[in-house]
C-alpha cells in the first residue's frame, strides 16, 4: 500500500517537473522567438537605414540611377538569400543596360532567363514592348558553368521610380523554388520606395536651383553655352542663336507658314562657326590645360565676337564640363572704328592750316622780325607744339 | 453594371500583369490575402465572392502599398481597356 502510495507521488512529482520543463522551455521558446523576430526587425531597420545613409553619401548631387541601384542591390545580401541579383535601365536612347551580380553559380540560361524577365517586367510597366537597339550587358561574381542544369524558379522585381519615372528595375532570382514572398518582398520595396522619395526631393530641389540659374542665363545678353565631357550640349540661351545667327528649323516644316523652333544642337553652333573657329579644338585645348581660353576677336558674317572657354567644375572640384561665351562687341568695335575715322580727319582738318601757320610765321621771322620788333618765333612754336599733339 | 465574370476577367488580367511586373509569388502572396477572391497559381481569378468593386478594390490596394506609382500606372491601362469598371 505503502509502495503503491510512494509510487504515486513519484509520478505526480515526475508529471509536475516535465510539465515545469514544458512551460519553461515552451516560455523560453517564445522569448527566443521574440528575440529572432526583434532582431530580424531591427536587422531590416539597419539595412533601410545603411542603404539611405550610403546613398545620400555616395550619390552626392548627381542623381546617377546606376550608384542608385547599384547601392540598393550592392548590400542585399544582409537581408535575404539569393542566386543573382540584377538591374536593368532603359536609357532615352533606347539603349538597356543589363547589369548581373552572381552570387552562387549558375549557367547562362539562368542569366538569360533573368534578362527576359526583366524585359518583360519593363514592358509591362511601360505598356509596351521593349525591343532593345543595343543591350550593354556585365555579369560579375561567380563563374557560370552551363554544365549546371538550373533554372529560374523563384524572382521577384522591384521598380525604382524616382519623380514618377521608371528609372530601373532590380531583380532578385533564385533557382529554389518558392523562396521569395510577400515579407521579404515589402521590406525591399519599402527601402526602395524611401530613396526613390529621398531622391525625388533631391531632384525637385535641384531643378528649383536649375530653374533659377536657367532664368539668369535666359536673361543674358551674352550667349552662353555649356557642354558636359561628351561635348553633348546641356543648357543653351536664346541669345546664341541671335549671335551666331541660327536659325534652326524643322525640315518638316521648313517650307510652311509659321516654321517651328527647333532646339539648338552643338552641330548648329560648330557649323555657324567653321572656317573662323575650330571651337571643338579650343573646347578640348581648355579642358586638357584646364584653364580658360580667351579668343579676343572672331568676325562672322558683319558681326564681332569675343569667346571664352571655361571649363566647369563640381562642387567637389571634379571637372564636368565647359562654358562657353559669346560676346558681341560689333558695336564697340564700330565706335572703335568711328572715333579713329574721326580723329584721322580732325588730325587731316588741323594739320594743313597748322603748317601754313608755321610756313607764314618761318616767312615772318626771315623777313619782318627786326623791322617790327615783335618776337614771331612765338608763332611759329606754338604751330610745332599743337602739331606735335595732332601727331 | 458589370457582371461578376467581368469583374474577374479584370482581376485576372491585373493579378496576371502584376505577376510579370513584381513576380509570381509576391503578387499572388498580395492577392491571395483578399478575402472573397480565389486565385489560381496562374494568376486565373476563379471566383470572386461579396462586393467584386471592394474585392478589386483591395487588391488594387494592396499592390499600391507595395509600389504606389507602378501600381497606378498598370492600372490606368486596365481602367481604360474595361471603361465600364468605376475607378479606383
Amino acid at each position: 500500500m505503502i509502495v503503491n502510495i510512494l509510487l504515486v507521488i513519484d509520478f505526480v512529482m515526475l508529471a509536475i517537473a516535465i510539465a515545469a520543463y514544458i512551460y519553461a522551455s515552451l516560455k523560453e521558446r517564445r522569448f527566443l522567438r521574440s528575440q529572432a523576430n526583434q532582431s530580424l526587425e531591427l536587422q531590416q531597420k539597419v539595412y533601410q537605414a545603411q542603404v539611405l545613409k550610403e546613398i545620400n553619401e555616395r550619390i552626392g548631387y548627381s542623381l546617377d540611377t546606376n550608384k542608385i541601384v547599384d547601392i540598393i542591390t550592392s548590400s542585399l545580401g544582409n537581408l535575404l538569400e539569393y542566386d543573382t541579383v540584377s538591374y536593368m535601365v532603359l536609357e532615352d536612347t533606347g539603349k538597356v543596360i543589363f547589369k548581373c551580380h552572381v552570387e552562387n553559380t549558375v549557367n547562362h540560361e539562368f542569366t538569360e532567363q533573368v534578362k527576359e524577365k526583366m524585359l518583360l517586367s519593363y514592358g509591362a510597366i511601360l505598356n509596351r514592348d521593349i525591343k532593345p537597339q543595343k543591350i550593354d550587358e556585365s555579369v560579375t561574381g561567380s563563374i557560370l558553368d552551363d554544365n549546371l542544369k538550373v533554372k529560374v524558379r523563384s524572382f521577384f522585381n522591384l521598380p525604382v521610380v524616382i519623380s514618377e519615372k521608371l528609372v530601373g528595375l532590380i531583380n532578385v532570382a533564385s533557382k529554389e523554388e518558392g523562396r521569395y514572398g510577400e515579407e521579404q518582398a515589402s521590406i525591399l520595396y519599402a527601402i526602395t520606395n524611401q530613396a526613390a522619395t529621398a531622391v525625388s526631393k533631391l531632384q525637385q530641389v535641384l531643378e528649383n536651383e536649375k530653374g533659377k540659374l536657367s532664368a539668369v542665363i535666359y536673361s543674358l545678353a551674352d550667349g552662353v553655352i555649356t557642354l558636359d565631357l561628351d561635348h553633348q550640349l546641356v543648357v543653351y540661351n536664346p541669345a546664341v542663336k541671335s549671335i551666331l545667327e541660327i536659325d534652326p528649323v524643322l525640315p518638316a516644316q521648313a517650307s510652311g507658314s509659321k516654321p517651328a523652333d527647333k532646339p539648338l544642337t552643338m552641330f548648329d553652333i560648330v557649323d555657324s562657326l567653321a572656317g573662323k573657329v575650330d571651337l571643338r579644338t579650343k573646347i578640348e585645348q581648355a579642358l586638357v590645360e584646364d584653364k580658360s581660353i580667351f579668343i579676343p576677336e572672331v568676325i562672322l558674317k558683319n558681326k564681332a565676337l569675343e569667346v571664352t572657354i571655361t571649363p566647369v567644375r563640381s562642387s567637389l572640384g571634379e571637372k564636368i564640363g565647359v562654358s562657353v561665351v559669346f560676346h558681341d562687341i560689333t558695336t564697340e568695335k564700330s565706335l572703335e572704328k568711328l572715333r579713329q575715322e574721326f580723329t584721322a580727319m580732325m588730325v587731316h582738318e588741323l594739320r594743313a592750316p597748322l603748317t601754313a601757320v608755321r610756313w607764314s610765321s618761318e616767312s615772318l621771322v626771315k623777313n619782318l622780325a627786326q623791322a617790327s620788333g615783335l618776337d614771331p618765333a612765338k608763332i611759329k612754336d606754338t604751330a610745332i607744339t599743337i602739331e606735335t599733339l595732332i601727331n | 453594371m458589370p457582371d461578376n465574370q467581368q469583374y474577374e476577367k479584370m482581376l485576372t488580367d491585373l493579378i496576371q500583369k502584376q505577376m510579370v511586373v513584381l513576380g509570381p509569388n509576391i503578387a499572388l502572396d498580395k492577392a491571395r490575402k483578399i478575402t472573397g477572391l480565389t486565385v489560381a497559381d496562374d494568376g486565373t481569378v476563379s471566383n470572386v465572392q461579396g462586393d467584386p468593386q471592394l474585392v478589386l478594390k483591395g487588391v488594387a490596394n494592396e499592390y499600391m502599398a507595395l509600389s504606389g506609382q507602378i501600381a497606378q500606372m498598370t492600372l490606368n491601362t486596365l481602367l481604360e481597356k474595361y471603361p465600364m469598371v468605376k475607378g479606383l
